[in-house]
C-alpha cells in the first residue's frame, strides 16, 4: 500500500524547546502513530504532521550554525552543497526550531549526524555560552528592577492596592520564570556538553510522557503572565476612571466626611477651580478601596469660617494581616517625610480602635493614619495652618467614630 | 576528566586536514576523500563535518576561496599545515613506541 498524504495533525510540542533527546524522541513516536512531521511544519511551539502509514524512522536535532554572510547567502540557511550531503547521507532537512535544525532519515543504516562526540560538545558549548549569557542577562534585569523598584517594594502593599495584585505578581512571575527558564536550558546543556566530552553521545530515546503534563504548563505560563499583565494594566485604567459625584454614592460611606467633622455646620462644597467632590471605588484582589476628594468651605455652628480639602482613602481588605500591611505603608511613607509633628495625646483605646497616628506636616496638611480590624483610613486634610494643628482631635475622634 | 573541545586534533579533524592534502575542496568532495582514504572505515557525519570546517575557518585553520552560488571552497592554511603536521608526528611517534612496546622496551 502506498503512503498517501491525508490530512495535517497540529500537536503542541510537549518538550522544552531545547531538550534535543526528548523532542527526537516525541517525533519517532509520532512516526510510529503515523504522524511525520512536515516540511516548515512549525509554528510558535505547534507542530504540523502529515497523515501516513506508520513506521520506524530516525528524526535529529542539530544546533544551527551561522556562517559568515556572503552575497546571497545570509549564513543561516543551509546551502545547496550542504543540502546534497545531507540527502546522499539519507537525511532530509525539514524545519528550523529555535536554536536546531531538524532532520528525518527513513533509512535504518544512515550515519548518525554527528559522529564524534567531541566535535558535537563544540556546538553545544555554544549554546551552554549563549543559555549562560542569557541567565547573566536576566539577573542584571532583576537586580536593574529591584534598584528602581526599591519604593514598590518599599509599600508593597500600597503598591498592590493602586496598581493591582494581578500586574504585581504577574510581573514577579514572568522575572522568575526567566530566570529558571533560562537556568534550566543553562544546566541541560552543560548536561549535554560533559556527557559529550566523555565520549558518550546524547540519548536517541529518551522517557518524554511522563513531564509532558508540567511542559505543557511551562511553555503555556509565558503567556498567561502577559495575559496577565495586560489584564492587570486594563483593569487599572477601568478602576482609574470609576469616578462619581459625591451625591451619586450609594448609601453612607464608611469613613468620616467634612460634615462630620464639622455636624452643625454649613458646608459650601466643590469649589469649582479645584474640581474636586468626586470619589471612586475599586477593588483588588486583597481590599475594596474607596477615594473621596472633597473641597468645601465650612462655616461651623459657632460661626466659624474654614476652607478645607478633604483627600481619604479607605481600604477594606480580606484580612486583618494585610490591613496592618497597609497601615504600616502609609506610617513609613509620612514618616519618610521627616519634617512635621506627630500627635501621640490620644491612643487607640481611648479612641476605641486597634491603631491611631495622626501627623502635622508643618505646611498645613494634617494626616490621620487609623485601623480598625481589617479597615483602614487615611486621610490628608488640608486648611490653614493654625486651624490643623489646634483641631487634628476632632478628625481623629470623628474618623475613629466611623469606623468603630 | 572530560577534555576540552579542540584541545588537539580529533581523529575526524585530523581527516578532515588530511583531506586538504588533494588541494582546495568542498565539504562533499572533504566527506568522499575521508570515506575512500579509510576505505569505509570512517565516515563522517555532515553535522560533524561542517562543525569542523566551522571551527577551522575561526581558528585559520582553512581559508574560503571560492563561492560558486551557494557552494563554499576552502583550502588549508599554514597554521592548518603545521597543526596537521604536528598530529601526523604525534601519530608516528605513538606507533614508533608502541612497536618498541611490542620488542619488549618496556
Amino acid at each position: 500500500m502506498s503512503e498517501e498524504l491525508v490530512k495535517y495533525v497540529h500537536r503542541l510540542c510537549p518538550c522544552d524547546p531545547t531538550n534535543v533527546e526528548g523532542i527526537q524522541s516525541w517525533l519517532e513516536d509520532m512516526a510510529a502513530k503515523g504522524l511525520f512531521l512536515a516540511e516548515d511544519g512549525v509554528f510558535c511551539g505547534v507542530f504540523f504532521f502529515e497523515r501516513r502509514l506508520p513506521r520506524k524512522v530516525m528524526y535529529r536535532l542539530d544546533v544551527a550554525q551561522k556562517r559568515k554572510p556572503r552575497f546571497l547567502d545570509s549564513g543561516d540557511e543551509l546551502t545547496d552543497e550542504e543540502l546534497e550531503l545531507y540527502r546522499a547521507m539519507g537525511w532530509e532537512y525539514l524545519l528550523r526550531y529555535g536554536d536546531f535544525r531538524v532532520y528525518r532519515s527513513m533509512e535504518r543504516d544512515a550515519p548518525e549526524l554527528n559522529t564524534e562526540s567531541e566535535t558535537h560538545a563544540i556546538t553545544i558549548g555554544l549554546l551552554k555560552k549563549k543559555h549562560r549569557d542569557s541567565f547573566v542577562y536576566a539577573v542584571l534585569m532583576t537586580l536593574f528592577w529591584v534598584f528602581f523598584a526599591q519604593s514598590a517594594l518599599r509599600y508593597g502593599f500600597r503598591i498592590a492596592v493602586s496598581i493591582g495584585v494581578v500586574f504585581i505578581l504577574c510581573v514577579h512571575g514572568a522575572i522568575l520564570d526567566a530566570w529558571l527558564t533560562n537556568l534550566l536550558r543553562l544546566i541541560r546543556f552543560r548536561r549535554y556538553e560533559r556527557r559529550l566530552l566523555n565520549g558518550d553521545s546524547l540519548n536517541h530515546r529518551v522517557e518524554w510522557k511522563k513531564k509532558a503534563p508540567f511542559n505543557y504548563f511551562v511553555r503555556a505560563l509565558p503567556f498567561l503572565l502577559s495575559f496577565g499583565v495586560v489584564f492587570g494594566v486594563m483593569s487599572g485604567l477601568v478602576k482609574s476612571g470609576n469616578e462619581i459625584p459625591h451625591g451619586e454614592y450609594p448609601g453612607e460611606p464608611p469613613f468620616a466626611t467634612v460634615a462630620d467633622v464639622f455636624p452643625g455646620g454649613t458646608i459650601t462644597a466643590d469649589n469649582v477651580w479645584l474640581d474636586y467632590g468626586t470619589f471612586k471605588t475599586g477593588e483588588t484582589a486583597i481590599s475594596r478601596n474607596v477615594e473621596w476628594k472633597e473641597s468645601c468651605d465650612v462655616t461651623t455652628a459657632d460661626g466659624e469660617n474654614y476652607f478645607c480639602i478633604l483627600r481619604l482613602t479607605y481600604h477594606e481588605t480580606v484580612s486583618e494581616w494585610i490591613a496592618r500591611g497597609l497601615e504600616r505603608d502609609y506610617y513609613v511613607y509620612n514618616k519618610s517625610r521627616g519634617q512635621g509633628k506627630w500627635f501621640e495625646d490620644m491612643t487607640a483605646p481611648e479612641l476605641g480602635v486597634d491603631s491611631v497616628r495622626v501627623y502635622y506636616n508643618g505646611y498645613g496638611v494634617l494626616y490621620v493614619l487609623m485601623r480598625e480590624g481589617n479597615r483602614v483610613v487615611h486621610a490628608a486634610v488640608t486648611m490653614d495652618n493654625q486651624t490643623n494643628a489646634n483641631q487634628w482631635h476632632l478628625w481623629a475622634e470623628a474618623m475613629a467614630e466611623m469606623l468603630r | 576528566m572530560p577534555r576540552k573541545a579542540m584541545d588537539g586534533l580529533t581523529e575526524s579533524m585530523f581527516y578532515v586536514l588530511m583531506a586538504f592534502s588533494n588541494g582546495p575542496m568542498c565539504g562533499i568532495d572533504i566527506a568522499e576523500a575521508i570515506e575512500r582514504c579509510t576505505k569505509g572505515r570512517l565516515r563522517i557525519g555532515p553535522a560533524t563535518l561542517y562543525t569542523i570546517l566551522g571551527k577551522f575557518e575561526k581558528e585559520k585553520y582553512i581559508e574560503e576561496i571560492a563561492v560558486e552560488g551557494r557552494k563554499r571552497t576552502y583550502r588549508i592554511t599554514s597554521k592548518g599545515r603545521a597543526a596537521y603536521d604536528e598530529e601526523l608526528t604525534r601519530l608516528r611517534l605513538c606507533i614508533e613506541d608502541a612497536h618498541r612496546a611490542k620488542g619488549g622496551c618496556l
